[in-house]
């Protein structure tokens, strides 16, 4: 005599209305589900999922029936029987395992793509960017750059006519031995901090800090080679890139952990150190060898740097995008001095002009 | 991709029911079977996996969260059950993140090109507007994954219509200091019950601002207070200061400090704080009990029986905890540079070398430095994430919902469901725009 299934009593909500009906459910070759012997569903084991489990119960649907449709099963028999009978029970309610295998996992993965995407992607897009970018975008974007500068800054161009006239002969000569497509245009503005940077559109601002620091015309030569470098690489495309890039990918990451806005900024700022860093030891290394084939000492950018270096060590180093004075000079000290000497960059008056540049302005 | 009751699942195991036990009318009052520690569990082991997944799951932390409240829930021997999933959070996250940006992006690049720095202040009104609409859209979201008795609750109306009468009410309590808050809740709360339902049932709300504004009108008199004080004291101060541009700022301090008639209105002000956070207390459980005595869902008429006390004892614990809290990261700190001190032999009191060893340690493991500094800062942020979560999510649950009962509940059973669930982009936008700290 074959078995009797095991039945049970149990409540069903059909998914159309709220009324609770109370069904008997038998363990057949589906669930068997019916009311005062009338039959009123079969779900099949494999579609039966788990809603919730309470102490005093369980929690049912099962896929391919009315969304809501719910069986609650309340006796620990037919709780055993359909924990054992229903393979895929836990694809909605995961205990730990389910969880590290359905959502650790899975966000692991995603971390990993967002360091990659950091540190890989995000510097090869800038690399793809830079070097994709015509010279005709990259004039009109430094025209941008130029109109604003007129209209905020003129006050601050420093501009005697002899130190003018210095100044287009150093960047001439620099140009000309370097082979970068765009003209350099190179301002000094009157401000004592140590500074230069590069836009786009070959536009090179040089802080007058700088300029009264360099002791002879190769230091401050170095200087604008350096500059020439950021341009060669179209390093500003780069740094476009990273910076509209970086911190949307890590606002997505810390998103409202509360005082994310203070985890995004400190993760950006020592992000862009780090890439930051690499960039410049390469516009160094541009920038020396630019010095070396005019026959003038590459050593002397080191010796500038080591001078306008002060602190940057420690951790707070970690965040400087700009990398350590010793470590520029160290890395620049590698490349050998030119065989043959060439001919001074400036003339005494044209350095002297050129450093006073700023006293008419 | 819920959590699993399992891990908490501590109490008798289960009672076989038979027919006899279906008919018995059981109780009108809603009954929340949870223990604190249980939270605490589910609590503990999210930092550990939102640390492991840089805060990425989160998301999945609230929902767990919600299902884990909703299903310790019961009104009537029916548990509750939230039906939301954390990927469905996470979606709206990433739609709501891409259209922030790109609104950003439509208001950022004209007002760059233009030189129209101005433009850029349009993101306030039109943020504050956004999040409005997202208050609206998340509460449709949350309502549409509540089940009961296996039907839905929802919600239907406007969002935009929503966060346009917000943005009024707004205006008119700006205006009003203040004392048309009841007005602006109960409209608005008229408003999204009214394009609420229960399966078939239609919800509205019946509360009226006028009723809770008697029960909260002397709050804003005794926040007065303090305010008045202030107004005076810069005015008297105004009055008697020496407005010359040498004036040094010993003057100003003396000015407010030094006049005898000053010291009971600084003591106002100086206290207004404390009183602000207890009044904020009395204010939820009247608005509490003011909101749910108002519901309506056809004929069920929800009861709340939350006194003051209870609230009061609530934010009064919470705030003990977050001082203890604050304390022993604080001691805990301290503690570590102790040791460390002990351990290289330095006195505390020698602070030159302190200074040297702290100088050397900085500039010879700056990754140690960073790291230990980063590692701080996660302590503190999941601590007190817990804590927040574990008062304002369970505590608060554990303290209004057995308050509430619900007369005529019969006229909510054996009806036809309806509605249907809404997307998690308000979610989304809500969790964005709350960072903005607007």
């Amino acid at each position: 005599m074959p078995e009797t299934p095991h039945e049970a009593p149990a409540f069903y909500f059909d998914g159309r209305t709220n009324t609770r009906r109370l069904v008997t459910i038998r363990f057949l070759d589906a669930l068997e589900i019916t009311e005062g012997g009338a039959f009123v569903a079969a779900w099949p084991y494999p579609a039966i999922r788990r809603v919730d489990r309470y102490p005093d119960g369980l929690r049912l649907l099962a896929v391919g029936t009315p969304e809501l449709s719910r069986l609650e099963i309340k006796d620990a028999d037919s709780e055993v029987l359909i924990l054992e009978r229903c393979r895929w029970i836990n694809e909605f309610d995961p205990h730990l395992p389910t969880i590290l295998r359905r959502i650790v996992a899975p966000l692991m993965l995603v971390a990993v793509l967002l360091l990659l995407a950091i540190f890989v992607g995000i510097p090869f897009l800038g690399d793809r960017v830079a070097k994709a970018t015509p010279d005709t975008i990259d004039m009109a974007s430094g025209q941008l750059f130029a109109s604003a500068f007129e209209a905020q800054a003129k006050a601050l161009r420093c501009a005697a006519p002899s130190g003018l006239d210095a100044l287009q002969h150093l960047v001439t000569t620099l140009h000309q031995a370097s082979g970068v497509t765009i003209q350099p245009k190179v301002t000094v503005v009157s401000d004592p901090s140590d500074n230069a940077l590069t836009l786009a559109g070959g536009l090179i601002v040089v802080y007058d800090g700088i300029l009264r620091k360099a002791q002879n015309p190769d230091e401050f030569a170095g200087i604008i080679a350096h500059e020439m470098g950021h341009m060669a690489h179209r390093d500003f495309f780069r740094g476009l890139t990273a910076m509209t890039l970086e911190p949307v990918l890590l606002g997505l990451t810390f998103g409202d952990v509360t005082a994310a806005g203070l985890a995004t900024k400190q993760t950006n700022g020592l992000i862009h150190g780090y890439t930051g860093r690499g960039i410049e030891f390469a516009a160094d290394r541009y920038g020396a060898e630019l010095l070396k084939s005019l026959g003038r000492p590459p050593s002397a950018l080191g010796v500038i740097l080591l001078r306008l270096a002060d602190g940057g060590k420690g951790f707070e180093g970690l965040y400087a995008d700009h990398p350590v004075g010793t470590d520029r000079a160290q890395a620049i000290g590698q490349i050998a001095p030119p065989a043959t000497e060439g001919p001074d960059l400036l003339s005494p008056t044209e350095w002297d002009a050129l450093k006073a540049i700023c006293d008419h302005g | 991709m819920s959590v699993d009751s399992n891990a908490f699942e501590m109490d008798p195991p289960a009672v076989v029911i038979g027919p006899d036990a279906v008919a018995p009318r059981q109780s009108d009052r809603v009954v929340f079977g949870l223990d604190g520690i249980h939270f605490i569990a589910l609590l503990l082991r999210a930092a550990v996996l939102e640390l492991m997944t840089l805060g990425l799951y989160r998301f999945w932390l609230t929902n767990d969260i919600r299902r884990f409240l909703w299903s310790h829930t019961s009104l009537e021997g029916e548990r509750l059950e939230y039906s939301g999933h954390g990927h469905e959070l996470f979606a709206g996250f990433l739609g709501a993140f891409a259209i922030l940006v790109a609104l950003s992006a439509c208001i950022y690049g004209p007002s760059q090109l233009l030189d129209a720095a101005w433009l850029r202040y349009a993101t306030i009104p039109l943020f504050f507007f956004l999040r409005q609409v997202a208050t609206y859209q998340a509460r449709r979201y949350r309502l549409s994954r509540t089940l009961w008795r296996g039907t839905r609750f929802w919600m239907d109306g406007s969002a935009l219509g929503f966060a346009a009468r917000a943005v009024l009410w707004d205006a008119v309590v700006l205006l009003t200091l203040g004392l048309a808050w009841p007005w602006r809740v109960a409209a608005l709360e008229r408003y999204q019950l009214g394009h609420s339902g229960y399966g078939v049932l239609p919800g509205r709300f019946d509360g009226e601002g006028s009723g809770l504004f008697r029960r909260v009108a002397w709050m804003w008199i005794v926040m007065m207070i303090p305010v008045g004080c202030l107004a005076y004291l810069a005015m008297t101060t105004a009055a008697t200061l020496d407005w010359s541009p040498d004036a040094s700022n010993e003057d100003l301090l003396s000015a407010i400090l030094g006049p005898r008639s000053h010291i009971v209105p600084l003591i106002a002000v100086l206290l207004s704080p404390f009183v602000a956070l207890t009044l904020f207390a009395l204010y939820n459980a009247e608005s509490w009990r003011w909101w749910v005595n108002g519901i309506r869902f056809g004929d069920v008429e929800p009861h709340c029986a939350l006194s003051r006390s209870a609230m009061f004892g609530l934010y009064l614990k919470a705030g003990v905890v977050f001082t203890f809290a604050a304390l022993c990261v604080t001691v805990l700190g301290v503690t570590a540079g102790l040791v460390a001190l002990t351990i290289s032999k330095i006195s505390i009191l020698d602070t030159a070398s302190m200074e040297a060893a702290l100088g050397a340690l900085n500039d010879n493991h700056p990754y140690a430095v960073l790291a230990l500094l980063a590692g701080g800062y996660i302590v503190i942020v999941l601590t007190f994430g817990a804590v927040s979560r574990f008062f304002f999510d369970y505590a608060l649950w554990r303290v209004v919902l057995p308050t509430l009962s619900f007369k005529h509940l019969a006229a909510a059973e054996d009806i036809d469901a309806k509605g249907t669930p809404a997307n998690a982009l308000g979610e989304g936008l809500l969790g964005l725009l709350r960072i903005g700290g607007l």
